[in-house]
């Protein structure tokens, strides 16, 4: 082992890889920018995961499509090659459909607030080792993507980005412990903060904190963005579905679950531009 | 059969081996979660390279498939090339030095690789951010350490029988 440490290979590897390490410690201090071998590495693979995700998104709707309609194809088992070959076109229908949906409700989005500029992306991986969400879309800053731009979609809000490369950005959600959201209570104006916890993780839910004790919130309740800073006001966040104290403190804290299903969704908005943008703050989580 | 052919069929198989698990990790073709556990198959695919090639191709499988992986997982800025770098040069290191080449031992060091990184990953990412994170810990990486740690099996194939 004293020959592996003294040898020459093992001074060339210890060079590339304190290099390769100062690269990509540079590119995080200089603020959420992807370290210059993995922005490389990401835009070559790029193509190939959004491929592979579109394969991944066709099966999962055919599958779907058999589950719903399991006793029908039983019952219909002579038919069933015929009816293979409709789900495919059905598939195809549901994809353009769903895109459809989806501009029609980004048109909403942006008639409500004009003053909102969107960038359409798609996600292209996951990370399965992140049990908070986080996932890659295919948008980067050739794509006007900032770090800490929201993430939304028509139901509600997804995160925010939280590292930019040229052609992909990787996105922390609202299910993260290292996302704050400055917060209020739709119905009584209680504020809060939203920040994920792996108190609530198991649910796919997310926290809402520094609820003083004589607020008047109740399960049930829509929470949305207070606006300010990172994200605009009036986003839809979550619905409270419990509320308990703090273990620590005499405030509480309010379980939400989010309107986003973050594990299903396909396609976000990131708004690159929105009146009052970075006002107040950045996120404390960073 | 020469040099080159030797080394041809495993260096391609590991190759194919390593993109087929790459896009099981990061996009959903056939999801691998099974409940809250979530594998990285990659790590038994490294120490698969090291168990049988030593600590340089260890070392060089750890380090390209880390900084592919850095390139989509959620803020990990250079915790995959680090950890499994690390992983390839400790595993080719103990296999030459201390352990004998066979399907237990590679299992061995394919499990104690697995529960190192994600220890170090639930330390780095999730243990400083409050809550209950010892039962996250036991719910969500010891059963995706296990999990990882039984893709040894098909990653042990070609390093077995195509050399």
């Amino acid at each position: 082992m004293r020959f592996f440490f003294k040898s020459r290979k093992f001074k060339i590897a210890a060079t590339v890889v304190s290099v390769l390490l100062v690269l990509s410690i540079l590119a995080h201090i200089a603020g959420g920018i992807l370290s210059p071998q993995s922005d490389l590495l990401g835009t070559l693979v790029a193509p190939f995961q959004k491929i592979a995700t579109n394969i991944s998104n066709s099966v999962t709707d055919l599958f779907q499509k058999f589950e719903s309609n399991e006793q029908l194809i039983l019952q219909n088992a002579a038919l069933q090659s015929e009816i293979n070959k409709l789900n495919e076109k059905i598939a195809d229908y549901d994809v353009l459909k769903n895109e459809n949906d989806f501009y029609k409700n980004y048109l909403e989005i942006k008639s409500i607030n004009p003053d909102f500029k969107f960038s359409n992306a798609v996600i292209i991986s996951r990370d399965t080792t992140d049990s908070f969400g986080g996932f890659t879309i295919n948008c980067g800053s050739l794509s006007g993507i900032k770090q800490y731009d929201p993430v939304i979609t028509e139901a509600g809000l997804v995160g925010y980005v939280s590292q930019v490369g040229l052609t992909s950005s990787k996105v922390t959600t609202v299910l993260s412990p290292n996302i704050s959201v400055g917060v209020t209570d739709s119905r009584t104006g209680d504020a809060g903060i939203v920040t994920g916890s792996v108190d609530v993780i198991a649910n796919g839910h997310t926290k809402m904190n520094n609820l003083q004790r004589a607020s008047a919130v109740a399960v049930g309740d829509y929470i949305v963005t207070a606006g300010g800073g990172v994200f605009p006001s009036g986003i839809l966040v979550g619905k409270i579905t419990n509320i308990a104290k703090e273990q620590y403190s005499s405030a509480l804290y309010a379980e939400l679950e989010p309107f986003v299903k973050i594990s299903e969704i396909r396609q976000v908005m990131v708004i690159t531009d929105f009146a009052g943008k970075n006002i107040i703050n950045m996120p404390s989580g960073e | 059969m020469n040099n080159k052919t030797k080394t041809f069929w495993p260096a391609t198989a590991y190759v194919i081996m390593f993109i087929i698990m790459y896009f099981l990790t990061y996009t959903s073709v056939l999801p691998l979660k099974i409940g809250n556990s979530a594998p990285m198959p990659l790590i038994a695919g490294v120490v698969a390279v090291a168990f049988f090639y030593g600590e340089w191709l260890g070392f060089t499988a750890g380090l390209i498939t880390g900084i592919f992986a850095d390139a989509v997982a959620a803020n990990t800025v250079c915790f995959n090339m680090v950890t499994l770098m690390l992983i390839g040069v400790a595993v080719g290191l103990l296999v030459n030095k201390y352990l004998n080449k066979n399907i237990y031992s590679a299992l061995l060091l394919a499990a104690v690789s697995a529960m190192a990184y994600f220890f170090v990953h639930w330390l780095i990412f999730n243990a400083a951010s409050g809550g209950n994170v010892i039962t996250h810990f036991l719910l969500y990486y010891f059963p995706s350490a296990i999990y990882s740690a039984l893709f040894i099996f098909p990653a042990y194939l070609p390093g077995r029988y195509l050399k």
